[in-house]
């Protein structure tokens, strides 16, 4: 069976877009639960959904990447331009703390995605080929 | 067709047909016998059928087999058929010749179309390894149909096969074929020693029945006639295949008329190309099979990468979007490949999937995030600010350089310029000191803005530890103040003695400015000289001196000082509010990691130190209280000539005298010599710090003069220069103006406005070099 593939780039830049959408509010703002949910599981769930064709395993495979950098990159801008305001505190200590939470927010995204493509694909059908 | 017969050692031969070897006479029988004699001992035959062949070595060895008593055979080569009658006989033993043979030359599938079924109990295929499609008839599904039909109920078919040690896949087609025509094949092997040295690899050929033929019907085989080469008791062995092989008996492909596989996969040794980890490119040109035996797997490669070399210099992109906007008619499945093909030719551009171009993209992007929000810190430029020359002739006001920190513990190095408003105290502002000692106008309220943040450590690290530490996070020198608020000697209108507690020791902890500190209790002292220090405390102010608990004088509290600490501890604060939400900002999001990184614990710390002092900040404004004191009585005029404020409250007068403005509001005068021996000392501590910090300002100002001087110098000989163009070239002539480029008479009227303009800066800083001067000398009156 050939299945259509297609690019995660769409679901990238929708993650993106979510992202630097929600980038407007910031953390404290609204909250660590709001920020979870939204965060770490509406956006990586509507940039999944946005892949509608090949297997499901590459789905999830592009699921999980194309989210996972855009939480990535989503963290490490907020981090930057947080951390580019605060002068203490040493260098290296902040680096590994901004590394660390960008793969674990980025791994937990893009799971969410694959997790979401995964749910979303269709059970297979018993009996089809006879 | 071209034929070739080639001598061998002694009498042999070997022929040749189109360079494919035929036979070699040394081993020939090895070959024949192995695809007649078995066919024959399955099928007993009477009559037989030879279809190729034309060589009759074949028909030698029906012709040896007993019970024979007709043999058609069929080949459309006459050349052939003529070098068996005269080249050949010797070796086929004449055996065209016989009575018994039939030869019909031309070709097979007609001759046997035109015969009716169940002719013959026996036939053998002895064609040569096909080229062609055309060739390759006679390996076909529909030709093996076409036998079957022709044999009887228990008839054999023996057919010359293709090695399926060299091409298996060939080989299994052939099986599959024969199977899919209805017969029962047996194939099995042979190892013809001259086809091996050809390179042929072992032989194979194919046994079968119309009826179930069976492995173990070989086993019983029985032969009347003795062989020469072949040993037909271990052909059961030959036809001994493996599981594996068995299986890619049953998957290979089937040769029909109209689909063609036997002869790619004939041309195509090794079958269809490996998955393996070859290059996708090498793959790809395996894939393309040899449809013809001239061609070579060098020559297929060669054509291919300059398919590949054109196809470069296509626009792909806008074939496919040309293709897509004309694919409605294509069929879905069609235009759904052309998508995923431009999705792949967009892919170049946005390759997520490779690592390298991960990485390289999310440092570009990061750095030019970073850059975009904080340049300098994002390439490493080094921290902004500080680097102006004015900075360090102390025009700032809150500069970081301006906290000293040398053996002096609290004095200031640079000071304050931007605040010669008239205080409230009465001393006329042009009398104050630049470099004075804390007075309420030296503090603005409002003006608090720091270039740079938090930048040092101290409340990540010092701070619980009772360090002074400065908004910055600078940490200084520990320094402990013991005072009491009031004396039972001094009869005060504020801060009267009874309820007050005792005299208390109290470690400075915030330095909120050059001279201002918090204390420990909130409490705000202003520090005067080393050794002498103003409390502000509950709407009072009292002067003291280190080691001596009771305050020497109570100050008039004047409302505008206790509103000026009041507004930059105000300041402060909400400077530290703005720091303290980023970090909190900042620990949202890494907070959790404080669990294996040390820094972001400090981190933590660093925002619970700075809330205690948003804590104290708020004490402390609390604590300096609202004076009741409203207004005060100034000095008289001519008092205020040239006065010099030593601190709030305190001056000193043209006469050398020093009056001071106590808590009631009333004027003292001190001359000279009546000074109380107490407070003597302590005049001379303020005099000295203000004699130290007047010569730095003088010293400042002499380095600003000969700046002027060295602009103006410089602006004249531009001027000169202006001047000899506009009279040589004309007045509208283009000349350079620093960066930018006008006329000559704009030129000249721009110099000489600079020229003014630095006249006007020389003269005012003469005479506030002249100012100083005459401060100094005042100031010498107050040494000891």
């Amino acid at each position: 069976m050939s299945h259509k593939q297609t690019s995660g780039c769409l679901p990238f830049f929708l993650a993106a877009i979510g992202y630097m959408i929600f980038s407007f509010f910031s953390r404290t703002s609204v909250g660590p639960v709001v920020w979870s949910v939204v965060a770490l599981v509406v956006i990586p769930a509507l940039a999944a959904l946005s892949l509608q064709a090949g297997s499901p395993r590459y789905r999830q495979t592009t699921a999980f990447w194309a989210v996972l950098w855009a939480a990535v990159f989503y963290t490490g801008v907020n981090l930057i331009r947080l951390r580019v305001g605060i002068g203490s505190g040493e260098l290296g200590g902040t680096l590994l703390a901004s590394l660390l939470v960008c793969v674990v927010y980025g791994g937990i995204a893009g799971g969410v995605a694959a997790l979401v493509v995964r749910l979303r694909a269709p059970k297979h059908r018993t009996g089809e080929k006879k | 067709m071209n034929l070739h017969i080639e001598p061998r050692e002694g009498n042999a031969l070997a022929f040749y047909l189109d360079g494919d070897l035929q036979f070699d006479t040394r081993d020939e029988r090895l070959y024949h016998e192995s695809l007649v004699l078995p066919t024959l001992s399955l099928s007993r035959p009477r009559r037989v059928l030879i279809c190729g062949g034309g060589d009759g070595l074949a028909l030698r060895e029906v012709l040896r087999f007993p019970g024979v008593e007709s043999v058609d055979l069929v080949d459309w080569s006459a050349e052939t058929l003529d070098l068996a009658r005269t080249t050949f006989a010797p070796y086929n033993e004449n055996a065209l010749a016989d009575p018994r043979v039939s030869v019909h030359t031309g070709d097979a599938w007609a001759f046997l179309e035109a015969r009716p079924d169940s002719q013959w109990d026996a036939i053998l295929c002895d064609f040569t390894v096909p080229r062609t499609a055309d060739e390759a008839r006679v390996y076909s599904k529909e030709w093996f149909a076409r036998l079957r039909a022709a044999l009887t109920e228990s008839g054999v078919v023996g057919i010359n096969a293709c090695s399926p040690q060299r091409v298996p896949e060939a080989f299994a087609c052939l099986v599959h074929t024969v199977a899919a025509a209805g017969l029962s094949p047996v194939p099995f092997r042979a190892c013809i020693t001259s086809f091996f040295e050809q390179g042929y690899g072992i032989w194979g050929f194919i046994l079968a029945g119309r009826q179930r033929l069976r492995r173990r019907d070989l086993k019983n085989l029985s032969c009347p006639i003795p062989t020469q080469q072949a040993e037909l008791s271990r052909l059961w062995h030959a036809a001994k295949f493996t599981p594996a092989e068995r299986q890619r008996f049953a998957l290979a492909p089937v040769q029909t008329l109209a689909q063609s596989h036997y002869v790619p996969l004939l041309l195509n040794p090794g079958g269809m190309p490996s998955t393996g980890a070859e290059p996708l490119f090498e793959r790809l040109l395996r894939a393309i099979p040899l449809l013809h035996p001239h061609h070579t797997r060098t020559m297929v490669e060669s054509m291919a990468e300059q398919v590949v070399g054109t196809i470069h210099t296509l626009d792909l992109k806008r074939l496919t979007d040309e293709l897509l906007a004309r694919s409605h008619r294509l069929p879905s499945r069609l235009r759904a490949e052309l998508e995923a093909l431009r999705v792949h030719l967009l892919r170049p551009f946005l390759r997520l999937d490779i690592w390298a171009t991960r990485l390289f993209a999310t440092l570009l992007l990061i750095l030019t995030l970073a850059n975009i929000v904080a340049p300098d810190n994002a390439y490493g430029k080094g921290s902004s600010g500080l680097g102006h020359a004015s900075v360090s002739r102390g025009l700032g006001s809150f500069g970081r350089g301006s906290f000293g920190k040398g053996a002096s513990g609290f004095s200031s190095t640079t000071r304050s310029a931007g605040s010669f408003t008239k205080g409230p105290s009465g001393f006329a502002s042009s009398s104050r000191p630049k470099g004075g000692s804390f007075s309420s106008g030296n503090i603005k309220p409002g003006t608090f803005a720091p270039e740079a943040p938090i930048s040092g450590n101290g409340f990540r690290h010092t701070w619980r530890q009772q360090t002074p530490t400065d908004v910055f996070g600078q940490t200084y020198r520990t320094r402990t103040f013991y005072y009491s608020y009031h004396s039972y000697g001094y009869r005060s209108g504020v801060g009267s003695g009874a309820g007050q507690p005792e005299p208390q020791r109290q470690p400075a902890r915030f330095v909120a400015d050059d001279d201002m500190l918090v204390l420990e209790n909130g409490d705000v002292v202003l520090t005067l000289a080393d050794t002498v220090f103003l409390v502000v405390s509950q709407g009072t102010v009292t002067l003291h001196k280190d080691g001596t608990p009771e305050p020497l004088l109570s100050l008039y509290a004047d409302p505008t000082l206790f509103e000026n600490i009041a507004a930059r501890l105000r300041d402060q604060r909400t400077a530290l509010d703005a720091e303290i939400r980023q970090r909190e900002e900042w620990l949202a999001w890494v907070g959790w990691t404080k669990v294996v990184v040390p820094s972001v614990k400090e981190d933590t710390e660093e925002v619970a130190s700075l809330k205690e002092l948003q804590r104290r900040l708020l004490l402390a404004v609390e604590r300096i209280g609202q004076p009741s004191s409203q207004t005060a009585p100034g000095l008289s005029a001519n008092d205020q000539l040239d006065a010099v404020e030593l601190c709030t409250g305190i001056g000193l007068l043209r006469d050398d005298r020093i009056a001071v403005l106590g808590a009631d509001g009333q004027w003292s005068y001190y001359s000279p010599g009546a000074v109380p021996a107490n407070l003597k000392p302590v005049f001379a501590a303020i005099g000295a710090k203000l004699v130290k910090e007047t010569e730095s300002d003088i010293r400042g100002w002499q380095e600003e003069l000969k700046t002027l001087a060295s602009d103006k110098a410089a602006l004249e000989s531009d001027l000169q220069e202006y001047n000899s163009l506009a009279s040589q070239y004309g007045s509208s002539y283009e000349v350079d103006y620093g960066s930018a480029t006008m006329t000559a008479s704009a030129a000249i009227d721009r110099t000489n406005k600079d020229i003014a303009d630095n006249t006007r800066a020389n003269e005012e800083a003469l005479r506030e070099m002249g100012r100083l001067q005459r401060q100094l000398v005042s100031l010498t009156a107050l040494k000891p």
